[in-house]
């Protein structure tokens, strides 16, 4: 709980400086919004941690394979990062250079979806064979 | 002297050797002996003896099927955990829900589809034994159109419906497990309008022969059994009319005869009765309980997750209930077809 009101007074303060550093420096702006995320997200991990290890215990649990559960978690992480990313450069001014990181991650995600597409083809030839 | 010997002698002609006639019913099927009552003389006994026995051999697949479940919803409780996080899913993880679901709940699924076509096939088998048995002794009570009409009505319906099961039905459910896999994956508009049209000719087809077939054997029923009730009443009186002094006394006696017929079909028929049940009663128990366990799985993870997985689940209990629905209505069709036979003439 501390942690987190010491990140979101941070994350305050930091857009009133870049508020006020966007009208005489904005590329310093723009460096000091990168830092604050990249903060902001590295404190994010430290609860994250917890989260994948309650994840893999329900792995465990239910008996559920460890490659999709990985998969998963990864598409989930691309994702996040991605998104982050895309507002700052859409902050700074950059909706190409957040538009191409868009697709990428879209790319990456079907890229790391080949294994589940693989499985339901599998699944669903499985399923047919038995007629 | 010598008319006493021609009465004496002609006394001797009419002793006559005398044979009776007994239906056995087929006896059950060894692997549902544990199911089958040692009396079979009261049927509501036997019954409550058989849904017990059944119910008792349900623990190891409850257990089975609880497995099953809660893995599902480990599943959904994941990808709601995930959806909390993120506040929006990548669209990588229906697909992933999807997959996971799927693989978890196919084996299960698999081996009761095979125990719904067993059933089918030991029901069917079963029927092709005690039917004659029944037909020979309603027809032996004077029931001859009936027991010819209900006999060859019966066996067109269950083969219609046996061959329907194994080649339509059966193989309709795996593609229709298929499809909701994949529409619960991908989404696509056209897999879940397919999927909806296989599961309405799967269930617009069992109805359909159910209905038919209980009209056929109601109405076949009614017409037939006046009609031999009428020809028995014709017989009775000719009898009685036509034969001198002793008429009377050999209308009963054929009317006792009769009866007897009818006692034996009827003990034979309360056997065929239990032996249905005891075939039926363990697959249907064990579909049944699937199928709830999947309905209350489908109940509990609608709270905590994603439309398309909560869509998965729903579909894999409605196939349940097909299967539910499809070994139902053939172990019917033969209970109906049995207590036809035992209702007689009139």
């Amino acid at each position: 709980m501390e942690t987190f009101v010491k990140a979101a007074a941070a994350v305050l303060i930091a857009v009133v400086l870049v508020t006020v550093l966007s009208k005489n420096s904005k590329d310093m702006a723009v460096v000091l919004g990168i830092c604050v995320c990249t903060m902001v997200l590295l404190a994010a991990v430290s609860f994250i941690s917890p989260v994948v290890q309650f994840v893999q215990r329900l792995q465990e649990l239910g008996g559920l394979d460890n490659t999709l559960v990985t998969i998963l978690l990864k598409a989930v992480g691309v994702g996040l990062i991605s998104e982050v990313a895309v507002l700052i450069c859409g902050d700074s001014g950059n909706q190409g250079m957040g538009k191409a990181l868009e697709y990428l991650a879209s790319g990456v995600i079907l890229y790391l979806s080949i294994p589940l597409l693989t499985e339901l083809l599998e699944l669903m030839q499985t399923i047919l064979g038995e007629i | 002297m010598r008319r006493f010997f021609i009465l004496m002698g002609l006394l001797a002609l009419l002793a006559a050797p005398v044979y009776g006639e007994q239906w056995e019913p087929p006896e059950a099927p060894p692997e549902v002996e544990e199911y089958m009552p040692e009396d079979t003389e009261s049927f509501s006994e036997g019954l409550w003896y058989v849904i017990k026995a059944g119910i008792k051999t349900l623990e190891p697949s409850l257990a089975e099927a609880g497995k099953a479940c809660f893995s599902v919803i480990v599943v959904v409780l994941l990808l709601s955990l995930l959806e909390i996080y993120t506040g929006k899913l990548p669209q990588v993880t229906p697909l992933a829900g999807a997959v996971m679901v799927g693989l978890t709940l196919l084996a299960p699924s698999h081996s009761l589809i095979g125990l719904g076509t067993d059933t089918v096939r030991q029901l069917s088998e079963y029927g092709k034994l005690l039917l004659p048995v029944m037909s020979a002794s309603l027809a032996a009570q004077g029931g001859v159109t009936a027991s010819a009409s209900l006999y060859a009505g019966t066996v067109l319906f269950d083969a219609i419906l046996s061959s329907l099961v194994v080649k339509l039905i059966v193989p309709l459910l795996y593609v229709y497990l298929c499809l909701s896999i994949a529409s619960g994956g991908i989404g696509q508009q056209v897999l879940i309008t397919f999927k909806d049209f296989i599961k309405w000719l799967m269930t617009w087809t069992l109805k359909t022969i159910l209905y038919v077939f209980t009209g056929y054997m109601g109405i076949t029923g009614v017409v037939s059994g006046a009609t031999d009730a009428a020809a028995m009443k014709a017989a009775k009186l000719t009898i009685s009319g036509m034969v001198p002094v002793v008429g009377g006394i050999l209308s009963d006696a054929s009317e006792a005869v009769l009866v007897s017929a009818g006692v034996m079909k009827n003990a034979a028929g309360v056997y065929g009765l239990i032996a249905v049940a005891a075939i039926w009663i363990g697959p249907f128990l064990k579909i049944g309980m699937q199928y709830l366990l999947l309905k209350i799985t489908t109940a509990v993870c609608s709270a905590m997750g994603t439309r398309q997985v909560c869509g998965l689940l729903k579909d894999f209990s409605g196939a349940m209930g097909i299967l539910l629905a499809m070994t139902g209505a053939v172990g019917l069709m033969l209970l109906i077809s049995t207590v036809s036979f035992m209702k007689g003439i009139g």
